[in-house]
């Protein structure tokens, strides 16, 4: 797979995810296209962190995705009071955006 | 998202202040350890449900006068936007009287973020101490009762497995020697000195690019960050529980110990806090590409450590084998000295187990190296010979200009 996921640690139990793509995404690309997967209801942040420039997208109660915090980066923070569906659809959005945005693995 | 808030405004030195309230920020880690540790004292339960009431009941109170709201339903609107702008979860007051009710907890950093830091999915008591004070001085202050007015009991709690955190609220008779919280306590010292300059590190332009995130609670009422969830919580709350538990454990003769164990809370603190924050992607685009030493790496925390209204923190010294932090007005001493008056005992365990814990983090193990934060890295760097441990040479809360701690190594 052109992207990897993994826990963040264990101080928020399973709910912070970490995706690594490669290559790096364009930010504006992955934000048009979660927004279009969300039906265009994801809430926007950006913050300045230094010189990188932090995207925070969120639908309400059910997740959160930063995008830019390190090279490649994408995390995926799941609400307290998501069900494990809504986690899993979660999940499966995103990895279905990756998959159609990043090239292909060469065999 | 609206909510109806006190603006939380920078105080001299440090203090972040609402509705007359100094407040600091504190991870689930310390919150969890914390309890855990002042519920071995008879008694906590209900000590712990009592300070946060006078807190809540203070901010509240404060904090509707500055913005002229009297409406019961207006007041009770602030309480419940504060409570999640702070992090502490969502309230739903609307089963509430003058006479009190029941008040429900849609989500709660103590019903479900404590868990995550014992590895457990569910207590076998409740949690929720200070969600179940809190409303109950929220709702005395809503309806211009006495602090106290109301006995709070769990009837549901997330941490016990429950879908919705509800508190029973009755009336009572306010119990005569009611704690009152103090404020911001004692007054501010009158000179600062500024940041040690023997780094590469700028500790202002770290302060200014943190002022530029969002530490606010979510539509959850929680602030999940640096790989932790944080509370904007209420200094006072922290001192009186501590303090409270040591007067406990001192007719015990257990006083030492009972000190011990707030300073192992301050070791937890560091460990997962500090530590997560070393390993954030906000400090490595923040503060870490100015860190070109491993002691840029101390400056660069005490930087941080700066921002969350704990008082100032100055590095007065430091080796690989000691730091000497001075803490100018820290929230422990100030908190204490508003409490219960001067002392000649020094009373900043958290600094204390936040001192060495910096050094354990990066002179024992090697946080820039990325370990993970697990309990065998805790034993790992907290539990040997070479490990740091920290006294306190001054106290602020004696009369001293500021409290020294020196962490030297064990052996």
């Amino acid at each position: 797979m052109a992207f990897t996921r993994a826990l963040h640690g264990r101080c928020m139990r399973g709910l912070h995810w970490l995706y690594q793509t490669t290559p790096t995404l364009d930010a504006e690309v992955l934000v048009e296209a979660l927004n279009e997967a969300w039906d265009q209801n994801l809430i926007r942040g950006d913050e300045q962190w230094g010189a990188l420039h932090v995207v925070r997208l969120i639908m309400q109660f059910q997740v959160e995705f930063r995008i830019g915090e390190r090279e490649g980066q994408i995390s995926l923070i799941h609400r307290v009071s998501s069900s494990d569906e809504v986690r899993e659809l979660s999940h499966a959005r995103l990895e279905a955006i990756l998959s159609r945005l990043l090239p292909a693995e060469s065999l | 998202m609206s909510r109806v808030i006190p603006p939380v405004a920078g105080a001299p030195h440090g203090q972040l202040v609402a509705g007359g309230e100094p407040f600091v920020f504190h991870c689930n880690h310390y919150n969890y350890w914390l309890q855990k540790i002042v519920l071995i004292a008879d008694g906590m339960d209900e000590a712990c449900k009592d300070a946060a009431a006078s807190t809540a009941y203070a901010a509240v109170t404060n904090a509707c006068a500055e913005l002229g709201l009297e409406d019961p339903a207006a007041r009770l609107e602030l309480a419940s936007g504060l409570f999640s702008q702070h992090g502490f979860g969502t309230l739903d007051f609307s089963g509430t009287t003058a006479q009190g009710g029941q008040v429900r907890a849609l989500t709660s950093h103590y019903g479900q973020c404590l868990g995550m830091c014992a590895g457990i999915k569910s207590f076998e008591t409740p949690q929720n101490l200070f969600d179940q004070g809190f409303v109950a001085g929220a709702l005395a202050a809503a309806h211009g009762l006495p602090a106290g007015s109301f006995k709070a009991s769990p009837v549901s709690c997330h941490s016990t497995g429950a879908e919705v955190g509800v508190t029973s609220l009755e009336p009572r008779e306010p119990p005569a020697d009611f704690f009152v919280a103090p404020g911001i306590g004692a007054e501010p010292c009158a000179e600062l000195p500024p940041p040690n300059s023997e780094t590469n590190v700028d500790e202002a332009a770290i302060l200014e690019a943190l002022a530029g995130l969002d530490f606010s609670g979510n539509e959850e009422g929680l602030i999940p960050r640096f790989g932790v969830l944080l509370t904007l919580h209420f200094a006072n709350y922290y001192n009186r529980i501590s303090y409270e538990f040591l007067r406990r454990m001192a007719h015990t003769g257990m006083n030492a110990y009972a000190e011990e164990l707030l300073v192992d809370s301050g070791h937890h603190c560091a460990f997962n806090t500090f530590g997560g924050i070393m390993k954030s992607a906000e400090w490595g685009a923040v503060v870490e590409p100015q860190c070109k030493t491993k002691e840029d790496w101390v400056h660069g925390i005490v930087a941080v450590v700066n921002a969350l209204g704990w008082g100032v923190w100055r590095v007065a010294e430091l080796s690989p084998d000691r730091l000497v932090i001075r803490v100018y007005d820290g929230y422990e001493s100030r908190g204490y000295v508003g409490l219960y008056g001067q002392t000649p005992d020094p009373v900043s365990y958290l600094a204390r187990g936040g001192v060495a814990g910096i050094m354990n983090l990066l002179y024992v193990g090697d946080i820039r190296e990325g370990p993970e934060l697990d309990d065998a890295y805790y034993a790992k760097i907290f539990d040997t010979e070479t490990s740091f441990v920290a006294t306190c040479t001054t106290s602020r809360a004696a009369g001293a200009e500021y409290t020294e701690i020196v962490a030297e190594r064990r052996s």
